[in-house]
């Protein structure tokens, strides 16, 4: 089993690290713990980049590890009662998160269920292909399909000339 | 300006610390050092117990009442994607599918799949591995033939079906993935106890050699229109399939001649 070496797995960062940060982010809505699940995503990506077959799945693999890091971190947060471990805390907006405000269209699509704003997440912004995303999401492509019309029909009042 | 443009501009903000490859790097490399330590702790004390760490089903023979089956072709290691799933407590991963063309995208591979298997919505597929040696993956309700009314259990995993003119049963399917030289030598075997017959061993269509079992406890009778269970073993390109299904012996090899 080759390891990446130091230089490839920079690269790595290099090309993907503010993309799986931002994705992160839309989930938690939090600058320093999209940045802790960043970090956890890259720790995993370098432990299983041997796995990966074709590199021309890179980018879907990544996010796909990213996006499982993110729910498994959110799940978590719900079953952890928050008293018990500080650790688990929700934390309380920093000044990253100012920076996105209240008239951001991207607010718009963070205050949007969990299973729509990921599909938008990945679909507009990602740019993914609805096979894509089902990959990544482990859903069929007419539930990505449905999901992705029931969220335009959310944001659409709302981003009407951006959609 | 489009969502994306828009999204972008918003999330401009959001980028990594310049210190943050250093970070991770770092982070690898000390839980590699602590993995290393774990792992030598383990293996000294694998070798005071004595080492009995062979699971129950890593074999390659096929037993039926203790009794070996006529050899059929040789499993092979064959290197499959990790699972991304969470760890259960005891370090196995569980993952359900449901196209068996999800579950060739996770697997990373090619798997030999029946033409009467196309287009079939209600097939359940679990993956369980070690993400390491094997995968042993279980597909439920991979062919439903002429099955005319399968209703899903509450349970979200079983199905109830009325028995058509041919089959009575959906055929189920097994799949057995050996990933490393280790669990090659230490075998993949599995045992039909008490309850199997050998009937027989030919060779499919799709060249490869299937033995055939039947299970002992479902007695044929036409008036009442009972139809035997059948079990079909076989290995193609490394890796073994096993096939159950309740219909008659020909349906069954015609079943086994449609993996192309």
């Amino acid at each position: 089993m080759k390891r990446m070496d130091e230089a490839s797995f920079n690269q790595l960062i290099k090309k993907y690290g503010n993309q799986v940060l931002q994705i992160c982010y839309l989930y938690v809505k939090n600058y320093h713990t999209a940045q802790d699940l960043t970090q956890e995503t890259f720790i995993r990506v370098y432990n299983k980049y041997y796995t990966l077959r074709d590199k021309t799945y890179e980018k879907t693999w990544i996010m796909k590890i990213a996006v499982n890091t993110c729910k498994n971190y959110l799940k978590m947060i719900k079953i952890v009662p928050l008293s018990l471990n500080d650790q688990y805390q929700v934390p309380s907006p920093d000044h990253y998160d100012v920076l996105l405000n209240t008239n951001a269209v991207t607010s718009y699509v963070v205050q949007l269920p969990e299973k729509y704003k990921e599909i938008v997440m990945l679909y507009y912004y990602e740019e993914f292909s609805i096979k894509e995303i089902s990959q990544i999401l482990k859903l069929k492509e007419t539930t990505v399909l449905q999901r992705l019309k029931r969220a335009r029909e959310k944001l659409r009042p709302l981003l009407e000339e951006v959609l | 300006m489009k969502l994306k443009n828009q999204m972008e501009k918003d999330l401009s903000n959001i980028i990594l610390p310049e210190d943050f490859n250093q970070k991770v790097w770092k982070q690898i490399q000390y839980k590699r050092k602590k993995t290393r330590k774990i792992l030598a702790a383990v293996f000294f004390c694998v070798l005071i117990v004595g080492g009995t760490v062979s699971a129950h089903f890593i074999y390659q023979q096929v037993l039926v009442n203790h009794e070996e089956l006529p050899p059929v072709n040789d499993m092979e290691i064959r290197v499959v994607n990790d699972s991304d799933a969470e760890p259960d407590a005891y370090g196995f991963y569980e993952e359900t599918y449901y196209s068996y063309q999800s579950l060739c995208d996770d697997l990373g591979i090619t798997l030999l799949n029946s033409s009467l298997a196309e287009n079939n919505p209600y097939m359940i597929i679990k993956r369980d591995t070690d993400n390491d040696n094997w995968n042993i993956i279980k597909i439920n309700a991979y062919i439903i033939g002429d099955l005319p009314k399968l209703t899903l259990l509450p349970n979200g995993k079983d199905y109830t079906w009325e028995q058509g003119d041919i089959y009575s049963s959906p055929v189920d399917m097994e799949i057995h993935i050996i990933s490393t030289e280790r669990q090659l030598e230490n075998e993949f075997n599995m045992e039909f106890l008490g309850y199997y017959d050998y009937v027989e061993t030919y060779t499919a269509k799709g060249g490869f050699l299937v033995n055939i079992l039947q299970d002992t406890t479902i007695k044929e009778n036409e008036s009442l229109k009972i139809k035997p269970i059948y079990t079909g073993i076989f290995v193609y390109d490394g890796i073994r399939y096993v096939l159950t299904g309740q219909m008659n012996l020909e349906t069954f090899k015609k079943v086994i001649d449609s993996f192309n």
